[in-house]
């Protein structure tokens, strides 16, 4: 192996990590504030670049089909509970968030031909379009066993898992799509070929964590999830309602599942159940954070990127184990160095 | 009673007894004795099963309805019309059982089961006190409209009446569990006098094992109503969800435990699960509510093995492949050309019974299993891929069922020894495609060759077979990569192989993942020739990789470029026949290599059968035999993928003419001359 190759697996490693690290950020957060370990982040990677792919193909996505699936369910809901406790106005507003808003979307992609309107636009609706699974997910499965033990909520997270990867199918079919590149650019340093959309991947990684940080540290959204992730109740007791941070939390754990999708659908082919290997290795970088810790997360994910790439090089038949084995030391690690708190 | 043997009749007894007792305290003992029945005698109609279920359990629910009726002020005001209301529905229901599939029923039980058990989720005070809630009128139409529908049900279909019955009563008329219970008794009595009013007749009905399981149907409802009746309301609530412990929170979960863990009893002798293991032993848990899958798999079986009896004396075709999972994109062409087959061969009407193995190992064999045992299949025809296949052969062979794989590995069918005997397959060995890439390389001046191949069975046979063929002509290989189908990214390994500057790559991939390694070796400037394997002969790989596969070579069947197969070649026809009829029923473009083996293994079976119907009936060992030696003998057979010779020793048959040179161009596959 030179300098060359050792440069190129780098490169190929950090831009894998980044995105895994995105989702690591995502597998945290959404573990600090609901206690829930997300096993279908991944999901939402698949569903993100397949429907970026569906719409540049000119064809309805199927992701809207189950935005109004789970719209009407969820406005059913919500609409029985507001006539039970008789309070009627809320009601229109229901409807309208729930149904109103996927039926347009639906709408005004049935009007104009989605293959046609410029990389953008796509791109936000995409977006638009899957972003919205992730709260109500967190309504229809989570909510209604927030309280529960954080197994029951693993539980719940393999169920949800799975029922997404059978959806992911039905709508997308068992082969994958790759979306073209964002970027033709290409720049030569030294000998080595640098794709302009890998380093789009690392650059737009990079910014979406800053503005994390940012969102955490200077706005009042971002405050009171890290006061829920603190301790809930006394969160609940400042008046910062639980199940609004959950949505939340779902909330960005799907614009950043989504929008990695996006990122990388153009280097690699996506399939209806890529999503959840790609989830794992957000997970394992979790796990290294000890399902707390963001930076820790982030440089973990990074880490399994760059061991991935150079597995790939030397031993390729046994580059997942080897990223896999990864987490058996350093699950070792925590336990040990960690006072161990039983849960419950 | 030919043919019962005495352990069964042991067997068949212990789940009378337990169906007895749990009829007599909460009712839905039919979901034991029922599923008991179709295991001990798999070879009995449907009809007569439930026939003789019937009949066993009218005797022990009138025991029980009647030592009830003693002790409790029994409600008759509403019973009685319920009770006439559900006898008359029931008979109906039973005779709807002839005209309607019961496929249609199996989602609205699930349908109930879930209702039913969200319910009591909810409800907190179930059945613990009684409180009649309607009066004159209205509890009387209540009662006609519930009965009648209830009885319809059990008349149709059965299991679970018990438990039903007992939930309405505690819904609409406020009744506690008790009351509940006795009512449900004198409903249940009616629905069943209804059903045997109509089986009995028709010949659907085992006197002797009748008589026995009655016998012990009603000694367990004596037992199970004479503690019912001495511990009150509370045990027949206690039995199921408690042991002490505040009651109503367990009450939800336990009935909910109750209700879905009943059918999971349909794949083994109930000895110990659902209901029952909550009666002998409490701290059992094992019916929980995990057995949902189970429990839907019970009734599915149920299901089909009654619906299977209705057409017995048709050819019943068994259908496995991965319609889902890691092979899916394989899998779906073929599940959509089964649905082009033709229904009838020879004049024979042929059922064709498709299951999934979701790319599953297990799944496939399980399939098998279930295939041969309830659908009494004639031929088996999957799976998609070949260590399904490879697991299955043991299962067909034991059953002396033939069958036909649709996988591509050459082990399915060699060696031949007395497992094999039944075993065929329609797609071209991995050895005959990998002959014919090296040929090509050696034709182009290729002296060193990288491959690059799946992380699984496929890439690894592949290589096994290329790697040896390569060895004997000489072509040095450079370089052995493994990728994953879900890998983002193979930039390590496309590294090593630009480093050996190998002269063409072989890429050992199906489908569309097999673009991502060639994509990467472009971008990455590698000059060489590029190889594919016949894996992705489908539209969607021109799709994904697109540019970057312009002048990539690969073998395949011919069905793949068939309108540009000369004139001459006898395959054109029959490969466009299946290209038209395909593209026909699902669109221009969207034909598949795949699919086509599927389509060939049915004209295998069109081959084979006439003779086979001379000699036998379907449905028997002796038509299976035949078959399976009328596929043997295939001879000159032009199908989509190339011509069949079978022979003793060869379960393939197909030679040079199953495959072609194909090379990517302009976005399209052209065959190369």
């Amino acid at each position: 192996m030179d300098l060359q190759i050792a440069l190129l697996l780098g490169q190929d490693g950090v831009t894998n990590g980044a995105i895994y690290a995105l989702l690591a950020l995502a597998l945290v957060l959404v573990f600090a504030v609901t206690r829930v370990i997300f096993i279908p982040q991944g999901e939402f990677v698949a569903f993100g670049a397949l429907t970026l792919a569906s719409l540049q193909a000119g064809r309805l996505p199927g992701t809207v089909w189950l935005l109004l699936a789970m719209g009407t369910l969820i406005a059913l809901i919500e609409g029985a509970a507001a006539l039970r406790k008789r309070h009627f106005r809320r009601i229109p507003l229901i409807l309208l968030l729930n149904c109103g808003a996927p039926l347009l979307l639906a709408g005004a992609l049935v009007a104009v031909s989605s293959a046609s309107l410029p990389l953008l636009v796509q791109v936000f609706l995409a977006l638009l379009l899957v972003v919205p699974l992730g709260p109500m997910i967190y309504r229809l499965a989570y909510q209604p066993v927030a309280e529960a033990s954080v197994l029951v909520l693993l539980i719940v997270s393999v169920a949800v898992h799975v029922t997404l990867i059978g959806i992911g199918l039905l709508f997308f079919g068992a082969e994958g799509s790759r979306t073209p590149s964002f970027t033709e650019v290409s720049f030569e340093v030294g000998d080595v070929l640098l794709q302009g959309q890998t380093l789009l991947v690392l650059v737009a990684s990079v910014l979406l964590i800053i503005a994390l940080y940012f969102f955490f540290e200077r706005t009042i959204y971002g405050k009171a999830l890290r006061a829920t992730a603190m301790n809930r109740t006394g969160a609940r007791l400042m008046g910062i309602s639980g199940s609004l941070a959950g949505m939340l939390s779902f909330t960005l754990a799907a614009s950043i599942g989504a929008f990695s999708g996006i990122l990388i659908s153009p280097i690699t082919t996506i399939y209806y159940d890529s999503g959840f290997l790609i989830g794992l290795k957000g997970f394992v970088g979790a796990i290294i954070g000890g399902l707390a810790s963001y930076p820790v997360a982030a440089a973990g994910a990074i880490l399994v990127g760059l061991l991935e790439s150079y597995s790939s090089f030397w031993a390729s038949a046994f580059k997942e184990v080897i990223v896999f084995t990864l987490i058996i030391p350093v699950l070792l690690w925590r336990s040990l160095t960690t006072r161990h708190v039983e849960e419950e | 009673m030919a043919g019962v043997d005495s352990p069964t009749m042991a067997g068949l007894a212990i789940a009378a007894l337990f169906a007895g007792f749990i009829d007599a305290v909460v009712g839905g003992g039919g979901l034991i004795q029922i599923p008991a029945l179709f295991n001990a005698l798999p070879r009995e109609l449907p009809a007569t099963i439930f026939g003789t279920n019937k009949f066993s359990s009218v005797l022990g629910t009138s025991n029980a309805a009647w030592r009830y009726a003693r002790r409790v002020q029994m409600p008759w005001r509403t019973t009685l019309p319920a009770a006439v209301a559900a006898f008359s529905c029931s008979y109906v229901g039973a005779m709807a059982v002839v005209w309607l599939p019961p496929a249609m029923l199996r989602p609205l039980i699930l349908v109930m089961l879930i209702a039913a058990a969200a319910y009591t989720f909810w409800r907190r005070d179930f059945g613990a006190i009684h409180r009649p809630q309607h009066q004159g009128r209205r509890e009387f139409a209540y009662a006609l409209i519930l009965g009648g529908a209830i009885g319809f049900y059990d008349g149709f279909f059965g299991p679970g009446t018990g438990s039903f019955l007992i939930f309405l009563f505690v819904r609409f008329f406020g009744f506690d569990f008790l009351h509940a219970s006795a009512a449900a008794k004198v409903v249940n009595v009616a629905t069943n006098l209804a059903a045997l009013a109509f089986f009995i007749p028709h010949g659907h009905f085992l006197p002797m094992l009748a008589l026995l399981m009655a016998t012990c149907n009603v000694l367990g409802s004596f037992l199970g109503a004479h503690l019912a009746l001495r511990h009150g309301s509370g045990f027949v609530r206690k039995t199921f969800f408690v042991r002490g412990e505040p009651l109503y929170p367990q009450i939800r979960a336990r009935y909910l435990r109750l209700d879905l863990s009943r059918g999971s009893c349909g794949r083994t002798m109930p000895v110990c699960c659902g209901p029952v293991c909550s009666l002998c032993a409490p701290e059992n848990r094992v019916g929980g509510t995990m057995k949902i899958k189970a429990s839907t798999a019970g009734l599915v079986a149920l299901l089909a093995a009654a619906f299977a009896a209705n057409v017995q004396a048709d050819i019943n075709v068994g259908v496995t492949l991965s319609a889902t999972g890691p092979a899916a994109s394989l899998g779906i062409p073929e599940k959509n050309t089964v649905a082009l087959l033709p229904t009838t061969i020879a004049g024979q009407k042929v059922n064709y019974i498709v299951l999934d193995d979701a790319s599953d190992t297990t799944t496939a064999v399980k399939n098998t299993r279930k295939l041969i045992a309830e659908n009494k299949v004639d031929v088996i025809i999957g799976s998609t891929i070949t260590p399904n296949s490879l697991a299955m052969i043991d299962v067909v062979a034991e059953a002396g069922t033939p069958m036909i794989a649709m996988a591509a590995s050459a082990r399915i069918i060699e060696p031949m020894d007395a497992k094999r005997y039944w075993v065929f397959k329609t797609p071209q060995n991995d050895a005959q495609m990998a002959t014919a890439i090296v040929e090509h390389m050696t034709n182009n001046n290729v002296r060193t060759v990288a491959y690059i191949g799946f992380a699984d069975a496929y890439g690894e046979g592949w290589w096994n077979e290329f790697s040896k063929i390569a060895e004997v002509r000489k072509i040095q290989i450079v370089a052995n990569e493994r990728f994953n189908r879900a890998d983002t990214s193979v930039t390590g390994q496309v590294l090593k192989i630009l480093a050996t500057k190998a002269d063409a790559v072989l890429i050992g991939g199906a489908g569309t993942p097999a673009a991502l390694p060639q994509k990467s070796l472009k971008e990455k400037g590698y000059k060489g020739i590029m190889y594919q394997t016949h894996g992705v002969a489908n539209a969607d790989f021109l799709r994904v990789c697109a540019k970057d596969c312009e002048g990539t070579f690969l073998p395949a069947g011919p069905v793949l470029v068939a309108a540009q197969l000369p004139d001459a070649n006898p395959i054109k026809k029959a490969a466009l026949e299946y290209v038209g009829k395909y593209e026909a029923a699902y669109g221009k473009g969207s034909v598949s290599t795949f699919g086509a083996h599927a389509w060939d293994a049915s004209k295998l079976l069109a081959n084979a059968v006439p003779e086979a119907l001379k000699k036998a009936q379907p449905g028997t060992p002796e038509f299976r035999q035949a078959l399976r030696d009328g596929l043997e003998k295939t001879r000159n057979l032009t199908a989509a993928h190339g011509v069949f010779n079978m022979s003793p020793q060869d379960h393939l048959g197909f030679d040079q003419r199953a495959r072609v040179m194909v090379k990517v161009e302009g976005g399209s596959w052209k065959l190369v001359q």
